[in-house]
Formats: C-alpha cells, sequence, structure tokens
C-alpha cells in the first residue's frame, strides 16, 4: 500500500495471479455465488496499482532448470494438502520465484521457508547473476 | 512548479527547498530502477547465455518428446 500510495506500482507475478484467480473462481463456485472477488482481481490487475511479471522466457528456463534440481518440495517442514497438492504448490512457488528473479524484484512472503531454498537452488544455478531477495510481506 | 509549491506546503519549506527535494527524490527513483534494469539484463544473459554455450547440436525429436513429458511422469 506504502508503494502504491507513492504512485509505485506493486508487482505481482503472472503464477501468483494465477493462484489468486483459481482460489476466487473455486471459491465462488463451490457457494455458486457471483464472482465478486474475480471481478475485484481483474480490475485491480488493469489498474496502474498492481504490474503483472510475465513469465517469459528467462523465467521459464530459470523455473525448469530449478525443478529439475529439486523436483519436490524440500522435507522436514510439516505440509498441508495430499501430496499432489504440495507438488503443484511447489512448481508454483518455483515460478513465482523464477519471475521475481528473471524481473530484477524481490519477493515477499509468509512462506520464508520454502521461497529462501528456491532462491538458494537460484544463486547455484546462476551464482554470478544475484541472488533473489526474499522479505516478509508489509504488515496488512 | 505547482509540484514543488504544493510540496513546499506541506513541508512547510521554500519552493526552491522544494524543487531540490523533488530533484533528489527523481534522481533516487532513476538510479533504483537503473539498478533493476541492469540485473534484469545480467539475469538474462545469465539465463540465455548458458543454453548457447551448452548446446552444441539440436536435440531429436525423440528426446524433444521425452523432454516435454517428463513433468507430467514425475513420481
Amino acid at each position: 500500500m506504502e508503494r502504491a500510495a507513492v504512485g509505485e506500482p506493486v508487482a505481482l507475478t503472472a503464477p501468483g495471479l494465477f493462484e489468486m484467480s483459481y482460489g476466487l473462481a473455486k471459491a465462488a463456485s463451490a457457494t455458486g455465488s457471483a464472482n465478486v472477488g474475480l471481478a475485484w482481481l481483474a480490475r485491480l490487475s488493469a489498474s496502474d496499482l498492481v504490474m503483472t511479471l510475465p513469465l517469459d522466457e528467462v523465467a521459464a528456463l530459470v523455473a525448469g532448470r530449478v525443478r529439475a534440481a529439486q523436483p519436490v518440495p524440500p522435507t522436514g517442514a510439516r505440509r498441508s494438502g495430499t501430496k499432489p497438492d504440495q507438488r503443484t504448490a511447489w512448481i508454483l512457488d518455483i515460478q513465482i520465484a523464477s519471475c521475481a528473479w528473471a524481473h530484477g524484484h524481490a519477493l515477499a512472503t509468509d512462506n520464508r521457508r520454502d521461497f529462501a531454498a528456491i532462491a538458494e537452488l537460484i544463486a547455484g544455478l546462476y551464482p554470478a547473476a544475484g541472488r533473489l531477495e526474499v522479505i516478509d510481506p508489509p504488515p496488512v | 512548479m505547482e509540484a514543488a509549491r504544493a510540496l513546499a506546503e506541506d513541508l512547510g519549506t521554500t519552493p526552491n527547498d522544494a524543487i531540490v527535494r523533488l530533484a533528489e527524490e527523481g534522481i533516487a527513483a532513476s538510479e533504483k530502477r537503473r539498478a533493476v534494469e541492469r540485473l534484469v539484463r545480467e539475469r538474462r544473459q545469465a539465463a540465455l547465455d548458458l543454453a548457447a554455450r551448452d548446446a552444441p547440436s539440436f536435440p531429436s525429436p525423440e528426446e524433444m518428446r521425452a523432454a516435454m513429458l517428463s513433468g507430467r511422469q514425475d513420481p
């Protein structure tokens, strides 16, 4: 919100937008309600308040290499959801991190553990190209 | 000048000081943007150069097909 206040758009990654769109559409479908949330997201994503970082050729190449290096989520953390759910989340996290890295952005997340692991993998693959910065989200 | 006058009012300072403040903020924003652009160029080069350096020949159609399906067949 601070960024928006000074006219600087908040960056969302395309895979992150996909996740939000999916979640809102699924919730509306489950309750049979109008897709108010999805309409809001569509308006927001088209506005000057946010910019969407595409999963471009660089991000896609990086994400593929990261997944090959670590096909499944790291062990050691308690995770919710089924194994396929966890696998899907891991692949999306890889895509989100790769997008942020490719476009030179830091990544704000509650899931510091997994994104730090992905940042480590990217740094191992591209040691001379700077590390993905993983930061806490701003307080709500 | 309107922006400088408005900022001077907000800060309780002179329009000249406000112009200096605006210029400093503009320089900082410009430097930040240039730093990000440089980072993006370096990362792009790192990601794409690898492909050129490690690809003495094209993969066969069979290799490409196997590569495309491999992500869907992982355990």
